[in-house]
């Protein structure tokens, strides 16, 4: 499918359709995991916070509804201050950085403990259960970033304590405790610990996880940047010192052989060139442009020279191959700039019998074709060649027109 | 004789370029200019057949230099740049500049340049060509352009809202579409960043 670009729609999306990426795409895909990394945290944090405060809601409610005026003040204030001391021990635990080795950046976190473990011992009294308070204690203690191994040994050893409270507390106080009332808010309490620890275990592998995608962004990124400064070494030093020689050479024969140090001196210039010319080529290998964008820019450049340019691209033109018609768009778009004069320029790249053809066609008051002198041309013919392609420039009246056809299949 | 005004803020390559020139038969280098605002001055009163300006120049840049005299004077300009930004070949063809070379380019490239400028043709170097055409693409739909311009004076978004007839909501909308398409922070970097691209 063929779509007209128009010379009022010259922007990057209306040519052609194809050669500006669909905005979804824009969004890095960096920011993207920063986000999923945010929205981990956040489900992990409600989660813990909703399990902790619906045991504590619970356990208050069934208080509240039996027991003494003494017992729902102590029951109240235990469940604020455990409720308090979860989310505080959730930020502090977030705010943490990741690195086991550097603790001159950690905020002490004993005091939020201290605090969680107190309120618990509180509810507990005004609760009447040891359980309970011995639960939300555990609860606050694995709520801390312990070093590795130390975590896994404490929740075990946790979860047998409050086990061994709960059957205890089960057998003494059956069968008139608020326990024979209800197996699962004991059993929902137990687990209170066990999930926080493991919520954060879980939490504590996507950071390691996103810390590591970074890093080896930030590796391949210092790679490229070596491989760059050892390519720039080579070159430069190799033509530097090229050019050290002639120059040299040239100083020595001055007096002896004026002719041979001229030859030396063009020699040296010639080496110049050469240099920068490498230098070009390596700082091309990350300007790669693909093909529709490349004829995109070629349609502006010239309306800003005062054209009128049909552009016409395949929308698959993408795959069309960049490394041998990009030179001739490139070749084609000089020339009708340099030779001037013209009022129209069409540019169109299309499928056709299974090969790409790109035409370009300017009229030219200077007896010039799109692709300039031989040179040029013959330069493109070979390249073309090479992949079993042909060029053809003709003239028709004064507009001239270069088409080059390459078969599809050699790059498919 | 074709009478050429030379404008560049580094001394050297500027007396270098000038004195090469002068050893030329049919050239004549009738001013040396320091920078943009003296060079519009000096081709207002000397009317040079050329004008060779330094893209990179303090306070006017040469596409902006040349489109001041381009409006006053007959002359025909000629930019020289030494590394050129992506767009800006397309900034300087719009203002009507003649020519566009490299300063790696040798002076009697330079020479040819300037006589085939003042013969009323065109030239623009193959290297700066083939890297305009590797520009990036603006990854901006025009109403975003839009809105970048309208508010490239620092106007607030409620003067943009109104200069477009949009709501400030849909300003602000295309604005935080703009900062992520483009990885940036503020509105104000938005607009650096696609005026150095010459999409603005």
């Amino acid at each position: 499918m063929i779509r007209r670009a128009t010379r009022d729609e010259c922007h990057a999306r209306t040519v052609a359709g194809v050669s500006a990426p669909a905005p979804a795409s824009v969004r890095t895909p960096a920011a993207t995991y920063a986000r999923d990394v945010r929205v981990t945290w956040w489900y992990t944090a409600s989660s813990i916070l909703f399990l902790h405060v619906f045991a504590v809601f619970m356990w208050a409610l069934v208080v509240v509804l039996r027991g003494t005026t003494l017992d729902i003040v102590l029951v109240l204030i235990g469940a604020a201050g455990s409720v308090a001391s979860g989310v505080l021990l959730l930020i502090h635990y977030r705010r943490e950085p990741l690195d086991d080795g550097d603790d001159s950046a950690r905020r002490p976190v004993w005091p939020l403990v201290l605090l969680g473990v107190g309120s618990a011992v509180v509810l507990g009294v005004g609760a009447g259960s040891v359980l309970l308070a011995a639960a939300l204690a555990a609860q606050a203690l694995c709520t801390v970033r312990w070093r590795a191994g130390i975590r896994v040994r404490l929740v075990a050893l946790m979860l047998v304590i409050v086990i061994a409270v709960w059957v205890i507390e089960a057998t003494r106080l059956s069968p008139d405790g608020y326990i024979s009332l209800t197996f699962a808010l004991p059993l929902f309490a137990t687990m209170l610990a066990p999930l926080t620890a493991t919520s954060l275990w879980w939490w504590d592998i996507v950071r390691e996880l996103d810390r590591a995608r970074r890093a080896e962004g930030r590796l391949a990124a210092a790679q490229e940047r070596l491989r760059l400064a050892g390519d720039l070494h080579d070159l430069q030093g190799h033509h530097l010192q090229v050019i050290a020689l002639q120059l040299e050479l040239a100083e020595k024969m001055m007096g002896r052989d004026p002719d041979a140090a001229v030859e030396q001196v063009r020699a040296a210039r010639a080496s110049v060139d050469e240099a920068r010319r490498g230098t070009r080529d390596l700082a091309a290998r990350f300007r790669g442009v693909p093909l529709p964008d490349e004829l995109a820019n070629a349609a502006d450049l010239l309306r800003a020279a005062g054209l009128t340019v049909d552009l016409l691209v395949d929308t698959e033109a993408e795959r069309a191959p960049a490394d041998v018609l990009g030179p001739v768009v490139r070749e084609s778009t000089t020339n009708v700039l340099k030779h001037g004069g013209g009022v129209s320029a069409s540019l169109s790249l299309a499928r056709h019998d299974g090969a790409w053809v790109l035409t370009v066609e300017n009229d030219s008051r200077s007896a010039a074709s799109p692709v300039g002198d031989g040179a040029g041309l013959s330069g493109i013919a070979e390249r073309v060649g090479s992949v079993g392609g042909t060029v053809d420039a003709t003239r028709l009246g004064d507009r001239f027109r270069v088409t080059v056809r390459v078969p599809e299949e050699v790059f498919a | 004789m074709i009478r050429v005004l030379i404008a560049d803020d580094e001394d050297m390559i500027r007396t270098a370029l000038a004195a090469l020139l002068r050893l030329e038969d049919d050239l004549e280098v009738v001013a040396e200019c320091r920078d943009g605002e003296s060079a519009v001055t000096e081709a207002q009163r000397l009317k040079p057949d050329v004008c060779l300006l330094d893209l990179e120049m303090p306070g006017l840049d040469g596409v902006d230099t040349a489109a001041k005299i381009l409006r006053s004077v007959p002359s025909r300009c000629v930019i020289v740049t030494r590394h050129a930004r992506p767009g800006v070949l397309r900034r300087a063809l719009g203002a009507g500049v003649s020519g566009f070379l490299p300063k790696s380019r040798p002076a009697d490239d330079v020479a040819a340049v300037i006589r085939e400028v003042a013969a009323g043709r065109r030239y623009v170097d193959p290297e700066v060509a083939a890297d305009a055409l590797s520009d990036e693409r603006s990854p901006l739909t025009d109403r975003e352009l839009d809105v970048l311009r309208a508010g490239a004076r620092g106007q607030t978004v409620a003067e943009i809202a109104s200069a477009l007839h949009l709501s400030a909501g849909t300003v602000r909308n295309h604005v935080s579409s703009v900062l992520g398409k483009l990885g940036l922070a503020s509105r104000q970097q938005a607009t650096i960043h696609a005026r150095e691209r010459g999409w603005i």
